[in-house]
């Protein structure tokens, strides 16, 4: 199973949106040449959403229901993530999203894989967030699919590709 | 009978297995099955209504769509109205499931109640209540241990994950699915959403000129797929065909769609393309339809930039149901199911006047000959899926 074509580090401790934006100039080469409606992205994660959630409710309530500043709530839904990958490099085709843990990246793969064989998709960005709490540090995982390297009927092991 | 453009739309059928809905389960503030919810959309029925808890609470907004008397844990809501559906769907679809059945549920924040609780100081791991544990809560309950997929893709959940679950199916991967959208009612999108002014000030209207914004609602529905080949085998009823999912990313902001609804028509184009159809053999379109400003009038650009002027029929059922988020596709996905089986689409509540270039949205029930319907769902960060069905001819 080949290596991610990016492995980086996420801060610990961190919303999302800020995980993200520490991560997205490391990216530009990944994904170029990929972009508009002929692309997909697959994101899996462990936890995305999570920290953004309980922050807003946290704000929410000290600022009162009525008065919430909503600037963060986009970023309580777990695919904003890959819906902000889709925004910084035009990747306008399919947009997925899985939570979960081994089966969420494997479901990941699957897809990606799926929608190049059928000629959905010409580049296809599996990704694998998990994102930094407390003292842990998070990590940014991604592969580029290309038609060339679909095999039908190849089953990848999720767990491998975690390890 | 809308013309068909010389095309068969046979394309899905010759090539691949066909896939079929033999049970639905629905939880909804309009009705606890699939045909009372439609009973009541038909009369025109609204579960949309002010609360006075959430007027207490000082809400700016206390008017929602919400079930009461949801028995169980409060902080597990989620993963009871899913189970309450899957229980259903599974019995009307009287199939012995096998253990590598695949479950597939979508949702937008999972059980909300209990990230609420946990920023309030309550000693919670957040973990255990995302959506992957209304997954696990389902599998569990039938003692599953196929594919199983957590989608989280917000307010358009429920059609990825029915989408999820008929390419499985399809290409032999399980041989039945469980799949479908559930979402508990949240204080928390209450909040984010009224704060970001994306709430109607009384009720929601959707393709409206009047409409001022969406009303938040909850439920989950469910469906079992298979073959239609297995269904037939085992004298089961297929309801309806699940034929493609067409999906697209607006990759344009953050929460606004794109003004022009390119992205949205690619949706939809994007399914009837799969299926070999033309636009003009779509009969229905259940749209999104959310009754805000910016997503009704973008996605009346889609849908007069795909049909011109040759618009099928199109109804919208937030008006009654409320935005269910995750769920509304789903539920919304059963409304379709059940046009179908009548062959009627039900009234567009609180729709009058469309906008002078807009979308006219049914305003009282059209009987008449339905094969091909789009089920709409659109979402934050832009992104855009359409579900195609057909009535099930065997």
């Amino acid at each position: 199973m080949r290596p991610a074509d990016i492995d980086v580090v996420l801060p610990s401790n961190a919303l999302e949106r800020d995980a993200m934006e520490s991560v997205v100039d490391r990216l530009t080469a990944l994904f170029e040449g990929a972009t508009g409606v002929r692309g997909g992205l697959y994101l899996a994660s462990t936890d995305a959403g999570n920290a953004t959630t309980q922050r807003f409710w946290h704000d929410a309530m000290a600022a009162g229901v009525a008065l919430a500043n909503p600037e963060l709530f986009p970023w309580c839904l777990a695919n904003a993530p890959c819906a902000a990958l889709a925004r910084r490099f035009g990747i306008a085709g399919p947009n997925f999203t899985w939570l979960g843990g081994e089966d969420a990246l494997q479901a990941a793969w699957h897809a990606a894989e799926s929608a190049l064989a059928r000629n959905r998709v010409d580049n296809a960005f599996v990704v694998f967030v998990e994102f930094g709490k407390l003292d842990l540090p998070g990590r940014f995982q991604s592969w580029r699919l290309q038609k060339q390297e679909i095999r039908r009927g190849e089953e990848r092991s999720a767990a491998a590709l975690l390890s | 009978m809308r013309e068909n453009a010389g095309m068969t739309g046979d394309r899905i059928g010759e090539v691949a297995h066909r896939v079929v809905i033999t049970g639905i389960g629905v939880c909804s503030p309009l009705g606890g099955s699939a045909t009372e919810m439609f009973r009541n959309l038909m009369h025109s029925e609204t579960a949309l209504r002010n609360w006075s808890d959430l007027e207490t609470e000082g809400y700016r907004c206390s008017i929602a769509a919400r079930i009461e008397d949801v028995p169980g844990n409060p902080l597990r809501r989620g993963g009871t109205l899913a189970l309450l559906a899957a229980r259903q769907a599974v019995h009307m679809s009287r199939a012995n499931l096998p253990i590598n059945t695949g479950v597939y549920i979508g949702s937008t924040l999972g059980e909300s109640l209990a990230f609420e609780r946990a920023a309030e100081g309550e000693s919670l791991d957040v973990r255990e209540y995302g959506i992957p544990s209304i997954t696990d809560a389902v599998r569990q309950d039938f003692a599953f241990s196929g594919p199983a997929q957590s989608l989280a893709t917000a307010c358009a959940a429920g059609n990825y994950a029915v989408g999820a679950a008929m390419e499985d199916v399809r290409s032999g991967r399980v041989p039945f699915a469980i799949a479908g959208g559930v979402e508990p009612f949240s204080r928390l999108s209450m909040v984010g959403f009224t704060r970001s002014r994306a709430m109607a000030s009384d009720t929601c209207r959707p393709f409206d000129m009047r409409r001022s914004g969406m009303m938040l609602g909850e439920g989950a529905a469910m469906f079992v797929l298979e073959t239609a080949e297995r269904a037939v085998a085992r004298d089961a009823t297929p309801l309806a065909e699940v034929v493609a999912l067409g999906l697209s990313c607006d990759a344009y902001h953050p929460t606004a769609p794109r003004p022009d609804g390119s992205g949205m028509k690619r949706a939809m184009q994007a399914a009837i393309d799969e299926a070999g159809l033309s636009p003009g053999m779509i009969d229905w379109v259940n749209a999104h339809g959310s009754g805000t400003r910016a997503s009704d009038a973008a996605e009346a650009c889609a849908l007069r930039g795909l049909f011109g002027n040759e618009l099928p029929i199109v109804s919208g059922s937030k008006g009654s149901l409320g935005h269910a988020l995750g769920a509304s596709s789903a539920l919304e996905l059963a409304v379709c199911v059940q046009g179908l089986l009548e062959q009627t689409v039900p009234p567009t509540v609180g729709h009058q006047t469309p906008d002078t270039d807009g979308v006219p949205c049914t305003r009282e029930p059209v009987r008449r000959p339905l094969r091909w319907i789009l089920n709409n769902a659109f979402a934050f960060g832009g992104l855009n899926s359409s579900l195609l069905l057909r009535r099930y001819d065997s």
